[in-house]
């Protein structure tokens, strides 16, 4: 599991991940992640366009990163095109706690107007 | 002339320089003879397994009194033996005229071979890693695993034996993976009405999610939640999502399928919380039904809601209610298998005793999985006539 951290200008940080978020995969990134998403008080883009797999413990993961976004007030959206990883997240309901787009441009368009 | 009666303390050869030792690095590796050969196995069926290996050989096979019983097809009675040769840090590895040999490190070994610490040793599905390990260390990590195995005990004890009269009959199979897991099932005799059945699965591994594991079940077997309908499935959800919201659980959380059969009227009522569909099989038609109700995993967030569907239950038709461990496999190729690919296994599969273990072998044969990265229920449910 790999991480990349970019800014939209001072709008809103970007982070992609890309690989599998299984147990190790979650080991190895959460506490990179929760600094770069989270600690950073920016409005959060999560591309998981690059993401093979999401086991419970990635959606556990998912689900403390938007309760942490919501305590915070700030925006979070993540862009999951169509395939395995967002027919496993719709069945994990996590399109009901975190807006999911299927292209790149219309999540970055979102997280930019808000 | 001051003579230092401190042991530590000496001086150079100018006489005058005083110098002081005030610590030194110490020798923490233990003693050679404090140090411990094992086998443990990381693939197959029995990962997780470690055995000792000391001077006298130890054979590994597939039948008792093999002291190493791996339950493994490919594996002949007596495999192979190991032992450590007197004064050697390798051990060696005897073929006993296996049928399909044994290898070390990827090279067959042609009568015997020696085994590097760290080295593997694969015989049929199970491969096994040389360890070298501190007497201490292993004691710790055998009292580790000792407790886990402790804890899958008690989980595995709580599930509940099949139903095999009745209007209802239950057939089950369980595996949790290499270490304890948060899987589990089990069924409400709610009256001579209604019986309600579920399957959960904590998100992770180990004691803590064998823990929250055992306290939702006991909840539901106790029906300890006050002010609750157990016969409206998304009441039960929303009761359980408050009482377990993961925030005071250490930020645990489950997946839940839950449903209720009203036996006279024919009709199986049910919620999902973050959980995949169950698979309804009827006589006589073609496709499987999916029952499935969007829901957010359970614990998640305070006010989730979740949401009832019904289907009528022709009789004799089959429910197969199962966690994502009999799906969510890499195969030989290494693609992920997802849902659908267990949907024709389930189409396909036989009625009758032992179907919810040869369901799950078929898929992990057709995957060719070797290990259980996650716990594995299925549970498959018969509605007589």
């Amino acid at each position: 599991m790999d991480m990349t951290v970019a800014d939209l200008g001072e709008a809103a940080r970007e982070v992609a991940l890309s690989g599998r978020l299984d147990m190790a995969g979650v080991d190895r990134i959460e506490a990179k992640f929760n600094a770069a998403a989270i600690s950073n008080g920016q409005p959060l883009l999560l591309d998981l366009g690059s993401v093979e797999f999401v086991s419970s413990l990635g959606v556990r993961m998912l689900i403390t990163t938007a309760k942490a976004m919501r305590q915070r007030a700030l925006p979070f959206v993540t862009h999951v095109p169509a395939g395995p990883v967002r027919e496993m997240l719709t069945v994990a309901g996590i399109d009901s706690l975190i807006p999911m787009f299927e292209t790149l441009e219309e999540a970055r368009a979102t997280i930019l107007r808000r | 002339m001051y003579e230092p009666d401190d042991p530590e303390t000496r001086y150079a050869e100018d006489g005058r320089t005083q110098i002081r030792t005030l610590s030194r690095a110490r020798q923490d590796r233990p003693a050679a003879q404090d140090w411990v050969h094992c086998l443990r196995v990381v693939e197959g069926e029995a990962a997780g397994r470690r055995l000792r290996v000391a001077e006298q050989p130890i054979d590994i096979g597939r039948r008792a009194p093999c002291t190493l019983v791996l339950p493994d097809p490919e594996v002949s009675g007596v495999h192979c033996s190991v032992r450590v040769p007197l004064g050697q840090t390798m051990l060696e590895v005897v073929d006993r005229q296996s049928t399909n040999g044994c290898f070390v490190d990827g090279r067959p070994v042609l009568q015997s071979a020696r085994l590097r610490v760290g080295g593997l040793l694969q015989l049929g599905h199970h491969v096994l890693v040389h360890e070298h390990l501190p007497r201490a260390e292993l004691e710790a990590a055998e009292a580790r695993e000792a407790d886990l195995a402790r804890a899958a005990h008690y989980v595995k004890a709580l599930l509940p034996p099949p139903m095999v009269q009745g209007p209802v009959r239950t057939d089950w199979f369980y595996q949790p993976s290499a270490q304890v897991g948060g899987d589990a099932f089990g069924h409400l005799v709610l009256d001579a009405n209604h019986i309600a059945g579920y399957v959960i699965d904590v998100a992770g591994h180990g004691a803590g999610a064998a823990l929250h594991t055992v306290a939702v079940m006991n909840t539901l077997r106790q029906r300890a939640l006050p002010d609750t309908d157990f016969a409206d499935p998304a009441h039960v959800l929303s009761r359980l999502n408050e009482a377990f919201a993961m925030d005071t659980h250490d930020g645990l959380c489950f997946t839940m399928w839950y449903g209720v059969y009203d036996i006279a009227r024919r009709r199986l009522r049910y919620s999902a919380g973050g959980h995949h569909a169950a698979c309804l099989a009827v006589p006589g038609e073609a496709a499987l039904r999916q029952l499935h109700t969007p829901g957010l995993v359970v614990g998640a967030l305070e006010g989730a809601p979740y949401r009832n569907a019904e289907t009528e239950v022709p009789p004799e038709s089959r429910l197969y209610l199962f966690s994502d461990g009999l799906f969510e496999l890499v195969d030989t190729r290494g693609r992920q298998w997802t849902y659908a690919d267990v949907l024709p296994f389930i189409a396909g599969s036989a009625p009758g005793e032992g179907e919810a273990a040869r369901l799950a072998g078929q898929v992990r044969h057709a995957a060719g999985a070797r290990t259980l990265d996650d716990d594995c229920s299925v549970v498959v449910v018969t509605f007589s006539s």
